[in-house]
């Protein structure tokens, strides 16, 4: 297998809340991120899906060093990056990048487009005006935009360009990795498919490689090639899309396929496949996290949690009722 | 191969209509608001008064006429003269200098300290509570006793009513201030900044400043005219700016023994106040309304 | 059809003070029989969430309004109803559940409270037996541990919890018409298949009628009797949620029909619909969809499509469907 461009593991969140009330002040510690292992190919786009809770969008930005991790390893390039000083960190930010979910809030809006863009190019003192204001037009072309816009504010905007200006400066430094972050859940369905395909464009062009975090199961198995499912903070299920799509193996997968909704009337889904509440994240059940709405659940899983092991070739998923391949 | 690919993607695009003509810049729509504008005229007038005042003024400011003590307002002396036979207009116009510049550096001076804390303490957690608590602890006292209390404690002199009076008002900018940056700093913009490895001073410089802006510059009216009151106050009480150089203040102080007989003294530089302080209202709200709306985010 | 018992007849709602108006709603026409669910979907900006307002009489004022038009419900117009007539109706006759759970319910009353002060206000009830329809309202909407949660807070729910409290207010009063404004678009996916599985359940038990608003195909399809399609303040089919989905005459339907990537299909590349819904300060002459279609002519810019019937219940407004002859 090629080396793998991004790779994760162990990784660990943990958030220290303080609750309580006046009188009995506790901390509340919320395992986001409950030791995560990953790893992504170059030029592979790979997908992360999960309901509210799962931490998808903490391992995100744990990746990037967004925010600090509690524990666990990543590298990028065969290089660790947790363990970096901040200078060389620095450095290395040219090479990833991230997308945010909300047009609305991911860009500054008292900077006009232009600024926006070239700002990433200031900030690592790249060019000069001349040479950044041609790179901002490139750029600007690239994501289907006018040039002529650069001089206008966000506001002036619709949801769609604006993820257009935000995917635009995620690429001015050339990056070759880039963390999506639900690019299109903000966005209306006709836009959603047109920036879907801007991306895989821009993917093929450039050789990106993509971490694609999303909810909408529909769109991540359009756009991965693998996908990782998630469950309160850890990973319940890998596998190439169509494996995972076709046959999913942990009962929580198969439950969240058969959730979504279908939009075809004659076919008559039979929705609630399961029950009971999404427990939160700062008091996860025991043993496996899934056990208390597993329709399957054997004693084993309230005492033991499972591990991510090969179901299938090139398939791993965390359950104590699937076998592991024979080595 | 590829250029194909995105060009389909290019003609999605393509098909989209021009985006229409920029919206109303910020200052055609201040220019519209009814009360910003009345606001802004009053304060015109004002400063106008100031700066031209050794042009209008009809004789010296500081000219003592005993024998023409307490005229009544009526021509060559149009708002009389007050105990030591001044007369009140030229008194007037002068002293506009004097009470528009504390008020003007009060806001400058309340402006810059209180950003320069309130985004030490919502920029960096660490300073957060120290600094806030030192405001809490300002602004504990009663804005009034306070800046008595300083500037009895230096002297009266305009400078010292300066110093007192941005004591005072720091905490109540600095809070506005921090309470934005708060906000600005978990915003999706300023976490792409970072994540391109932006320092902290280019964040908060060209992120969180210009995004704080707004709320500031609306309390910063109000502070101007909150001071050009206080002034009045403290040399109503003796610790302002000191005689015979005129303030708004010092002559409502003087004229106070003389309510009875001669109201006009006391009435003329109040009234000054009380409609310099209007127009500054006026203005700042005037500011609020235009600015608000666009810092709202938009419904899609 | 047998008597419709809500009827929309010509609707506009527009925004704005008099020589700058923008049309948000733009001549709806809907029919709603008792029992039915009626799926209103359409993109941001369709207009489909201010249809559902203007029922209620809850389109923001000043600022909106209805300029013309009739919503005939039992005989009355409830356009023209005063605001008095209107709250009789409101929770009562005809209910509403919205998206945002924690923005609808008050944050400082216990959610028990909250379900039965509309049994109490109308209904009459002493506060005893409206606790005790509010209990057995909490278990009928399928929340776990009821006597335990009618005394909490919403903030101590999670999302799907509070959205089965808002149906439980929304239900107390077994209102005739329920209208879900988007009710589970802020939801997980195993959460939205309750709360749909329940409001399916609930709808068939009460023989009431729904108008779903969505802007999800999946939910429509799985939940609804009847769509209608709108487009930029205008309806541009309608018909059973077989012939909308199987048989989509209108191209805005068939080409949004076919830009959802399905779970069992693969695609090269997604369909997508060119350029963007308009804004309504600048809406397209003619027919409002002619700048994106790929069908579209030349008349297409000069006359508005009336509706070409498809068949009994399915109608689209489409030049195309009449070779382009204006039928005007």
């Amino acid at each position: 297998m090629t080396k793998a461009l991004v790779s994760v593991k162990g990784l660990t969140k943990h958030f220290l809340m303080p609750t309580g009330g006046l009188f009995n002040r506790t901390v509340t510690q919320i395992r986001a991120v409950d030791g995560v292992d990953f790893d992504i190919a170059p030029g592979e786009t790979f997908g992360l899906v999960g309901e509210s809770g799962c931490g998808k969008t903490t391992t995100g930005r744990l990746i990037l060093r967004m925010i600090q991790a509690t524990s666990g390893s990543v590298s990028f390039n065969g290089e660790a990056l947790l363990t970096l000083s901040d200078d060389e960190m620095r450095t290395r930010r040219q090479q990833m990048q991230i997308i945010f979910q909300d047009p609305y809030g991911s860009l500054d809006p008292r900077m006009t487009v232009s600024q926006i863009v070239e700002e990433p190019l200031r900030i690592h003192r790249i060019g000069d005006r001349a040479t950044r204001a041609r790179r901002v037009t490139d750029l600007l072309d690239v994501v289907g935009l006018r040039k002529e816009y650069a001089h206008r504010y966000p506001h002036e905007f619709s949801g769609g360009q604006r993820q257009r200006i935000g995917i635009a400066r995620a690429l001015a430094l050339n990056p070759k990795f880039i963390v999506a972050d639900e690019p299109v859940s903000a966005l209306d369905v006709s836009i959603q498919a047109q920036i879907v395909n801007l991306m895989m464009d821009l993917q093929k062009e450039l050789g990106l490689t993509y971490l694609f975090i999303a909810h909408d199961l529909g769109v991540v198995k359009h756009m991965a090639d693998r996908v990782a499912v998630m469950y309160l903070g850890r990973i319940v299920e890998i596998a190439s899309k169509a494996s995972l799509y076709g046959s999913p193996q942990h009962p929580y997968s198969q439950a969240l396929l058969a959730a979504v909704p279908i939009a075809r009337p004659s076919v008559r889904q039979k929705l609630t496949v399961l029950s009971g509440e999404i427990p939160s994240p700062s008091r996860p059940p025991a043993g496996c996290h899934f056990h208390t709405r597993c329709p399957q659940a054997l004693p084993r899983c309230a005492q033991e949690a499972p591990t991510l092991q090969e179901v299938r070739p090139g398939h791993q998923a965390a359950c104590h009722l699937l076998a592991p391949i024979a080595q | 191969m590829a250029s194909i690919d995105s060009a389909a993607s290019l003609n999605e695009v393509n098909a989209l209509p021009a985006l229409g003509a920029p919206p109303t810049p910020l200052w055609r729509q201040l220019l519209r608001h009814r009360l910003f504008m009345t606001g802004a005229t009053i304060l015109l007038l004002m400063i106008l008064l100031a700066i031209f005042a050794d042009l209008i003024e009809l004789r010296s400011p500081e000219k003592m006429q005993v024998r023409l003590r307490f005229k009544s307002p009526d021509w060559p002396y149009p708002l009389g003269t007050d105990n030591y036979g001044r007369d009140i207009y030229s008194r007037l116009v002068h002293g506009a200098r004097l009470s528009l510049s504390i008020g003007f550096a009060v806001a400058l001076v309340t402006g810059i300290v209180g950003t320069a804390i309130g985004v030490a303490a919502g920029y960096f957690r660490r300073l957060d509570g120290p600094l806030m608590r030192l405001m809490d602890a300002l602004m504990a006292f009663p804005a009034i006793l306070l800046a008595i209390a300083i500037a009895a404690a230096l002297g009266p002199s305009a400078m010292n009513a300066v110093i007192a009076l941005s004591v005072v008002y720091t905490p109540r900018t600095a809070r506005i201030v921090r309470a934005t940056v708060l906000v600005v700093r978990e915003t999706d913009y300023v976490q792409a900044a970072k994540a391109c490895g932006a320092r902290d001073r280019w964040i908060i410089w060209r992120h969180v400043l210009p995004n704080s802006m707004a709320p500031l510059i609306v309390q910063l009216t109000f502070i101007f005219a909150y001071a050009i009151l206080a002034e009045s106050i403290l040399s109503f009480l003796g610790v302002g700016p000191p005689p015979p150089t005129p303030t708004w203040g010092n002559m409502i102080a003087e004229g106070k023994d003389y309510l009875r007989e001669a109201s006009y003294i006391c009435f003329f530089p109040g009234l000054a106040v009380a409609l310099t302080c209007l127009g500054l209202n006026l203005l700042g709200d005037g500011l609020r309304d235009v600015l608000d709306p666009r810092l709202r985010v938009q419904i899609g | 059809m047998v008597d419709p018992i809500l009827e929309l007849k010509d609707l506009r709602v527009v925004f704005g003070s008099h020589g700058r108006e923008q049309i948000a709603v733009d001549g709806v026409n809907l029919t709603l029989a008792a029992g039915e669910v009626l799926g209103i979907v359409g993109e941001s900006g369709c207009g489909k969430s201010l249809t559902a307002l203007s029922i209620l009489g809850l389109v923001p004022k000043p600022t909106g309004r209805i300029a013309c038009g009739e919503i005939i419900f039992k005989g009355t117009d409830l356009a023209r109803s005063s605001d008095t007539e209107m709250n009789e109706i409101r929770g009562k006759d005809i209910a509403m559940i919205f998206q945002e759970p924690m923005t609808a319910l008050n944050p400082v009353i216990k959610i028990g409270e909250q379900i039965a002060e509309t049994i109490r206000v109308h209904e009459g009830l002493s506060r005893q037996a409206a606790r005790q329809r509010a209990l057995s309202l909490l278990e009928r909407v399928g929340m776990s541990n009821p006597r335990q949660r009618i005394d909490q807070y919403p903030h101590e729910l999670s999302g799907g919890m509070r959205q089965r409290v808002m149906i439980a207010i929304a239900l107390a009063c077994r209102p005739k018409i329920l209208i879900a404004d988007e009710p589970t678009t802020a939801l997980d996916v195993t959460i939205q298949a309750q709360i749909l599985a329940l409001l399916k359940d609930l709808q068939r038990e009460l023989g009431m009628a729904m108008i779903l608003i969505t802007h999800d195909l999946g939910v429509v399809a799985q939940v609804a009797d009847r769509v209608a399609v709108m487009y930029a303040g205008r309806i541009v089919e309608e018909g059973t949620a077989i012939e909308v989905f199987e048989a989509p005459a209108h191209p805005y339907t068939r080409l949004l029909l076919s830009s959802i990537p399905a779970l069992d299909q693969d695609y090269v590349r997604l369909q997508t619909i060119a350029g963007m819904v308009p804004s309504l300060a600048n809406l397209p002459s003619g027919c409002r969809f002619h700048p994106r279609c790929p069908d579209a002519r030349v008349q297409c810019a000069k006359h508005s499509p009336r509706y070409t019937e498809l068949g009994v219940t399915h109608r689209a407004a489409c030049l195309a469907l009449t070779g382009y002859q204006s039928n005007d």
